[in-house]
């Protein structure tokens, strides 16, 4: 494939690596009986320790959903059907409360969606940060060293201590309360960190600025990060692996070189991608995908994506497309598309 | 004549307390059956001089001209013209629709206010507007409240509505921020196709510059940085020559959605940090600006010509560097790539 | 009208509305239509004083051997009279002050606002007691007019709050845009954005009212001119009902046909709530 050589890059994981967090046939509905909807419909996928995972999709997709079950989150309406969620080999669907209030924050911290809202008006930051600590006794000998771990944080997501500690959040602009979130989320010394929109709210210099954080965060934690956005410039920009949801279905994975480049490619993905107009002379008109995404309760028959796929043929609405994997791993959910490759390819779930 | 004229315009919030004026010195024309489009960052004061431009907020000093008449010394008569010819299409779709009131009577209001419209006429007209704007023309859809109806929907039936008036300048501020991405191309279409229909100027503010270069294909943009008008001039001059040290960095800082372009990116140094407070004295930008020197500190930078109806405020637009080519060459290599 | 046809289901749906509504219209009718229905014997029978429930006097006698029951009916016209127009006048009044002085803002806001004060400040019940002691009318309108000579504050007040925030909000911006003039404003945009509000004070100013005026007649502080509930309660109460449980049924009556009112409004206002919030209203 003509992407092989640019697949030699240091940040681009295979999918091998030690699965951290697996998603196993996962289905979370809202509602009751015949009339349930399902956010997240059946969903498996895996994420390597040490992977920088985007989580893509437009509203309604069903990502939200699916990130707030890796921590068990999900709120009544809604409620896990069908399915786990392991981490570390640990089934985060089938733990009691207490081990959950230890896991999370700890070993599995997650920044929302507009976090800039999360913060208590109040209190200072400062006093924030010392319930933290006191929450969590065994991660810090004492308060003075968890401060001293935060205030390094804060340099390191370009935010001097002493304009954050004994300040309150309406001090704060937009971007600098992101930053402070996304230090906070990374405190008690998780092992992977889970972003909600980590950008969307941002303007553009805001916006790499969290971007280029995140990366360098990346690179000199250790951690694994899964960020969930509808931004595929961003996805571009930061992500190592992907993947793409739509109307609840998990229908692309691979890494982020597959995923933008391979000629074997999800139509809804190359039509997102198409969707975008672009900064860059000589990149041709943008198109609109015709439609719009299928109410969760009235879904099509078949293939989800059908009604505004190019590719269409009326035997996508016989079945759901299975997703099927090639030899690197990725893995897309179309009949047109599989059907077409050469290549020998097996069943992701 | 142009169609509107803003002159000198400044504009300080009456409780404002910052260093300064949330607008200052802009200068801007806006020709008939025109795009201009305002760019710059939370802030700059982009949706401030889009309200100004729709009459909704009196500047503190300075001057708009409609049809060559100052707006805030018209007549009652002409004011209540200018007021239908100015109409906004704004960012969210949600808060822009009374919740209370069902679609059809959101877009029949001004119809029949304005007596375009009879009231046996108006359910007629209201149809067309709808299927003008690509909605279904069913009177089922009248009925709806606007939680009833998708993100897309309303959009398109706030941009019913404008239209409904016949305007001559629209102002959207950043119409399709709030809209799935898949849906945005599909609304800005939408806006072009009634500019073709209605001869209409659009003054069209956002933060994002593939949008807008989509967008102001052809037309003009107004780069913004703290209330002050940067950089000017014809859409492809300003984003792929920009002459202008802020323009110059926030082109350089946009992501792309392509990772050979971004990992080329990765390999040059990292972008300057932009945290500093916009200076007080001297050029608004000279607090953040890798380029500045002394005297960037101690005057306001005039308005200098750097190419055919390009201008930029700045002492040393020769200062900045070619956008990188990386991104050009990764650009052409793409399109080559999609064309096999 | 969609109003009254989205506001049918809803009761259908709601029971407990249902009942309140069902209650309301039943107290209406009596108000209405109570003179045809029953008539009080004017003749005195001492010797049937305060008996209890029994045949030809469904809820007992009075004093004077007069059945309760038909009293009790004839005493809903004037007092729900009273109330009712005590209610328009006091959310007519809230309403339309609140609404101009929210959304003109600046220095006229400012200046109702101060009023607004002034008079939330002033006691209410003890200065309906003067002045209807003062004015000694038994016109519905005045008496009306002197129920409601504080209550139109406090609704004022918060209707101004919500016109206040309207003002900025995108669609009464955009309705302005479109030169819509300020009539359209105050009626089409700001005022169903209050209606639940509105409808809710409107219901509690008819109770309050009641309450008020049950109390005015009680105290004999109105002029008595017929049979009410008020008057009811204080013929009862002069007569020693507090003292004896033989009168149990002359005092209750009146209070349990209050409290009754008092309820239905409650569960009512369940369906108007409903009824202005279109998220509710369909589906």
């Amino acid at each position: 494939m003509s992407t092989a050589t640019d697949k030699q890059s240091a940040n681009s994981s295979a999918p091998h690596t030690a699965p951290l967090i697996e998603v196993d046939h996962l289905t979370v509905a809202f509602g009751e009986g015949t009339r349930a909807v399902r956010a997240v419909d059946d969903v498996t996928l895996t994420v390597g320790r040490g992977d920088l995972y985007a989580l893509v999709g437009e509203s309604g997709c069903g990502k939200s959903t699916l990130a707030y079950s890796l921590l068990n989150l999900v709120t009544p309406p809604g409620r896990i059907t069908q399915g786990r969620v392991s981490f570390a080999g640990r089934d985060v669907t089938r733990m009691g409360r207490r081990q959950l209030e230890s896991l999370r924050g700890a070993e599995l911290s997650m920044v929302f969606q507009a976090a800039m809202n999360a913060f208590n008006p109040v209190l200072t930051i400062g006093r924030q940060v010392e319930h933290i600590l006191a929450a969590h006794p065994g991660v810090f000998a004492d308060q003075a060293e968890g401060r001293a771990y935060f205030e390094h944080l804060l340099q390191m997501v370009q935010l001097s201590p002493g304009e954050v500690w004994d300040t309150y959040e309406s001090r704060l602009s937009g971007g600098m309360k992101q930053r402070v979130a996304i230090a906070l989320s990374l405190l008690l010394k998780p092992s992977v960190v889970v972003l909600d929109e980590p950008t969307t709210a941002l303007d553009v210099l805001n916006q790499r600025l969290v971007i280029d954080i995140l990366r360098s965060l990346y690179e000199s934690l250790g951690i694994t990060i899964i960020f969930i956005t509808h931004d595929l410039a961003v996805v571009a920009e930061l992500a190592t692996r992907v993947g793409v949801m739509y109307a609840g279905r998990l229908v692309e994975t691979g890494t982020v070189d597959e995923v933008f480049l391979d000629r074997r490619r999800h139509p809804y993905v190359e039509a997102l991608v198409s969707a975008i107009p672009s900064v860059l002379s000589g990149q041709g008109v943008a198109h609109a995908i015709p439609g719009q995404v299928p109410d969760l309760r009235n879904l099509p028959p078949g293939c989800r994506f059908a009604p505004r796929c190019p590719l269409a043929r009326s035997s996508c609405s016989d079945g759901e497309p299975p997703l099927l994997a090639d030899r690197q791993g990725h893995a897309v959910a179309c009949f047109v598309v599989n059907e077409d490759h050469d290549q020998d390819l097996v069943v992701s779930q | 004549m142009s169609l509107l004229e803003i002159r000198s315009l400044g504009h300080r919030y009456p409780s404002s307390r910052a260093k300064r004026p949330v607008l200052n010195g802009v200068d801007m024309t806006i020709e008939e059956d025109s795009i201009t489009a305002v760019v710059g960052e939370s802030g700059c004061g982009k949706t401030t001089l889009g309200r100004v431009v729709a009459g909704l907020i009196e500047p503190t000093t300075g001057q708009v001209l409609f049809d060559g008449q100052n707006v805030w010394e018209m007549p009652k008569q002409q004011r209540a013209q200018y007021r239908r010819a100015v109409q906004v299409v704004h960012q969210d779709p949600f808060s822009s629709l009374n919740p209370g009131l069902r679609a059809g009577d959101s877009l029949s209001a001004g119809l029949l206010y304005h007596k375009l419209a009879s009231r046996r006429t108006v359910k007629t007209r209201m149809l067309e507007l709808l299927s003008s704007v690509g909605l279904d023309a069913n009177e089922e859809l009248l009925e709806r409240f606007p939680h009833q109806l998708s993100g897309g929907q309303r959009q398109r039936l706030i941009i019913a509505r404008a239209m409904s008036l016949q305007p001559r300048l629209v102002v959207a501020d950043e119409p399709v921020s709030m809209l799935d991405v898949s849906l945005r191309v599909a609304v800005l279409d939408l806006l072009l196709a009634m500019r073709r229909q209605h001869h209409l100027a659009y003054v069209f503010v956002s933060h994002d510059f593939g949008v807008v270069r989509y967008f102001a294909a052809g037309g003009r943009i107004l780069v913004m940085f703290f209330g002050v008008v940067v950089e000017e001039g014809a859409t492809d001059d300003v984003i792929d020559h920009p002459r202008h040290p802020y323009t110059y960095l926030l082109r350089e800082a946009i992501p792309v959605p392509d990772p050979r372009v971004a990992r080329a990116r990765r390999e040059t140094p990292p972008a300057e940090r932009l945290q500093a407070a916009p200076a007080s004295r001297g050029c608004v930008f000279a607090n953040r600006c890798p380029f500045a020197s002394d005297e960037c500190h101690d005057a306001r930078p005039p308005a200098v010509e750097v190419g055919d109806n390009h201008r930029v405020r700045c002492f040393f637009p020769e200062r900045v560097p070619q956008v990188s080519t990386v991104l050009q060459d990764r650009a052409a290599k793409v399109s080559v790539d999609h064309a096999d | 009208m969609k109003l009254l046809r989205d506001l049918g289901r809803i009761c259908w749906s709601d029971k407990s509305s249902l009942f309140g509504g069902l209650v309301l219209l039943v107290y209406i009718f009596l108000a209405i239509f109570g003179s045809s229905i029953a008539r009080l014997t004017s003749t005195e029978n001492p010797a049937a004083a305060f008996l209890p429930p029994g045949r030809g006097h469904i809820l007992g006698t009075d004093f004077y051997g007069r059945p309760i029951l038909p009293q009790l009916i004839l005493g809903t016209r004037p007092i729900m009279e009273v109330a009712v127009l005590s209610g328009i006048m006091v959310v007519f009044i809230g309403v339309v002050v609140g609404l101009a002085s929210g959304y003109k803002g600046g220095s006229v806001d400012y200046l109702v606002m101060r009023f607004v004060d002034v008079i939330l400040t002033i006691p209410g019940l003890p200065l309906i007691i003067v002045i209807s002691a003062v004015v000694h009318s038994a016109n519905p309108f005045v008496l009306a007019g002197i129920l409601s000579v504080t209550g139109w504050a406090g609704l004022a007040r918060a209707v101004r709050s919500q016109a206040l925030s309207l003002a900025t909000v995108d669609f009464v911006e955009a309705a302005r845009i479109q030169g819509l003039p300020l009539r359209n404003m105050i009626s089409k945009q700001l005022l169903p954005n209050v209606g639940p509000y509105v409808a809710i004070n409107f219901l509690l100013a008819i109770n309050g009212a009641i309450y008020a005026l049950v109390g005015l007649f009680l105290l004999g502080v109105a002029p008595v001119s017929g049979t009410n509930w008020g008057t009811m309660i204080n013929l009862a109460m002069s007569q020693g009902a507090l003292y004896s449980s033989s009168s149990i049924y002359y005092l209750f009556a009146p209070m349990a046909m209050i409290v009754l009112l008092h309820m239905a409004f409650i569960f009512f206002s369940r369906a108007l709530d409903r009824l202005f919030n279109p998220r509710l209203r369909v589906a």
